[in-house]
């Protein structure tokens, strides 16, 4: 059908949800032809309704832009399609995923193009919010989104949608793909290290490293890398990752991560010099993933874990001694490192000025104020819901054809069989397996 | 944009609404690409007021070579640098010694409250003896106002 007709037919239907559909597929037939006529179908999109008739004005909008980038990037596209993002029907750009995840794509692409990533940003937002069934969907535009608060340097821009934990994916309905997945992880990890805030970077680093998979993207490779140096600033030790990590992940490691492998042994030996040792020997590494920031908050982190590793031998201690123990200059310079962990909640501590020492103290909370008490209960009441949460992701689990067909063939091997030539089948070959699909 | 961001910036610290000059000014700075009036400073100090001292390097980061040259801007990147390394000392000089523009003295008088509340908090659980010059360095006063803070 000619350009005429498809904008008739966009007119006529996008009332119903069944018009939709069909005009869905007339318009999927007719991508290839949008193409040869970029003006004219820019000229088309002054006719069509982009709030009320937004699956036709998507695929028109979306042939636009994939007609190539040009290097300045192109405003008035990028200001058309920030418009229709913002205007169009939800439900109708629901339909077509793919087109709408890639325009928000090429949309990022154009923003950078033109030297201004921020202004994909408030639109990426709406796209992302638009276009996830519910929040606790990941979108392929949530990377984009990220990317790009990166890119623009507004990195609390991100805050409230990284703050919001990701329980669902749904490719049918999204059309994400992993890397898009592995990219928000990194991408949000690195939000997270500029805002310092270090146990929600180590959070979704994790949710990327675990992602299930069979082979392992570069993506991973670069994420566990920021997950090690994180591990060793925030918790000032290499946590190992947690058992159900994929094999091919923990294997990869072995093989790609040495450098950092090494740093984290460096940095929990005994030896004052091993660390700054192992960082020179690895410098150029470090450098090259672009992680020498991290290294050196890792060094200087040091100071922090010897005063900290003091508190468990020691009830008070003079500030010469502390800063003789730890390797500072002077007194003065201890009583500093211990102020400033008094004040971020490292330490619990007590300087005499007046005698130069320092008491080491407990933890003086003791859960019976009534904030406390507030706090409990609501990690209780998380406990609870994330426990619910589990309970129906597993019985959706166990009512899926495809399990449940595996679970009967399974048992067929185990049951003594009606039909005597199966006396000869092994259990085994009909044994559930994972690997099928 | 109808209102300047200035405008938006000096209505909300004349009202005395500190904490929300760095949020206002995110947001309208996302939609703008004009930025050649832009109140980097009010910003800057809008983040540090509202304690994010990170959120108040990227905006110092974004702002033009240009803007950078500026000298208040520069007084505020320094009273930035002090608290992003914790220098509870440093940080009076650099909030006192500048001559502060008029839009800016009433948020940098309430950081230099907030910083003195929050070290006399610090100090009184962290020290179970100090120096009145030691807590007057800490607090940004003279050694008598320090003693009678703490009596306080």
């Amino acid at each position: 059908m000619n350009l005429q007709q498809l904008i008739q037919a966009i007119k006529g239907n996008s009332h119903s949800l069944q018009d939709l559909a069909h005009l869905l597929q007339q318009l999927q037939v007719s991508e290839e032809s949008l193409r040869n006529q970029p003006q004219k179908v820019i000229d088309a999109l002054s006719v069509v309704d982009p709030s009320r008739e937004s699956l036709g004005y998507l695929f028109l909008l979306h042939s636009v832009g994939s007609q190539g980038l040009p290097d300045q990037g192109n405003a008035q596209f990028l200001a058309t399609a920030s418009a229709f993002v913002g205007n169009c029907e939800v439900d109708q750009i629901r339909l077509a995923p793919d087109r709408f995840s890639s325009l928000c794509r090429q949309m990022k692409d154009h923003a950078g193009a033109l030297g201004s990533p921020k202004l994909a940003i408030l639109p990426l937002k709406i796209g992302l919010q638009k276009l996830a069934p519910t929040p606790e969907h990941v979108t392929p535009i949530h990377a984009d989104f990220v990317f790009s608060c990166l890119q623009a340097k507004q990195y609390n821009a991100a805050a409230n949608t990284l703050q919001q934990t990701i329980y669902d994916v749904e490719p049918s309905k999204t059309n994400l793909k992993p890397t898009d997945l592995l990219l928000y992880c990194y991408y949000g990890g690195m939000i997270h290290i500029g805002r310092r805030r270090y146990s929600e970077a180590l959070q979704i680093f994790l949710q990327g490293l675990t992602a299930p998979t069979h082979v392992v993207n570069a993506i991973t490779v670069a994420t566990y890398k920021k997950y090690a140096l994180v591990s060793l600033i925030h918790n000032g030790s290499l946590t190992a990752l947690p058992k159900f990590t994929p094999a091919s992940v923990m294997r990869f490691i072995k093989a790609e991560a040495q450098a950092y492998t090494d740093l984290a042994t460096a940095y929990t030996s005994k030896t004052q010099q091993d660390l700054p040792n192992a960082i020179e020997k690895h410098q150029g590494q470090f450098a090259e993933d672009g992680n020498m920031g991290l290294v050196k908050l890792v060094l200087a982190g040091r100071t922090k874990r010897a005063i900290q590793k003091l508190t468990q031998t020691f009830l008070t201690l003079s500030l010469a001694d502390i800063a003789q123990q730890v390797g500072l200059q002077s007194a003065a310079e201890a009583e500093g490192h211990i102020l400033r962990m008094v004040d971020a909640g490292e330490i619990f501590a007590e300087i005499d000025a007046a005698a130069g020492m320092v008491r080491f103290l407990e933890d003086p909370e003791q859960y019976t104020s009534s904030g406390a008490l507030q706090r409990l209960n609501t990690t209780i009441q998380a406990s609870f819901s994330l426990a619910q949460r589990l309970q129906e992701v597993n019985t959706q689990v166990s009512l899926d054809p495809a399990y449940v067909s595996k679970l009967n063939a399974r048992d067929k091997g185990d049951r003594f069989p009606d039909d005597p030539s199966d006396l000869d089948a092994e259990p085994q070959s009909l044994a559930y397996s994972f690997q099928d699909e | 944009m109808a209102v300047s961001p200035t405008q938006v910036s000096s209505q909300l610290i004349a009202a005395g609404q500190y904490g929300d000059v760095a949020s206002q000014l995110d947001v309208m700075e996302l939609q703008t690409t004009d930025l050649d009036q832009w109140p980097h400073t009010l910003q800057l100090l809008g983040h540090m007021y509202n304690g994010d001292i990170e959120d108040a390097r990227f905006a110092w980061k974004r702002a033009s070579d240009t803007h950078k040259q500026s000298s208040e801007l520069k007084a505020a990147l320094a009273v930035l640098q002090q608290l992003w390394n914790k220098n509870y000392q440093g940080v009076w000089p650099a909030l006192t010694s500048f001559q502060w523009s008029e839009s800016a003295s009433p948020l940098v008088l309430a950081i230099a409250t907030r910083q003195r509340q929050h070290a006399i908090q610090l100090v009184s659980c962290a020290y179970s003896s100090i120096q009145p010059a030691r807590l007057a360095a800490l607090t940004g006063s003279t050694p008598d106002e320090a003693l009678q803070s703490k009596h306080a």
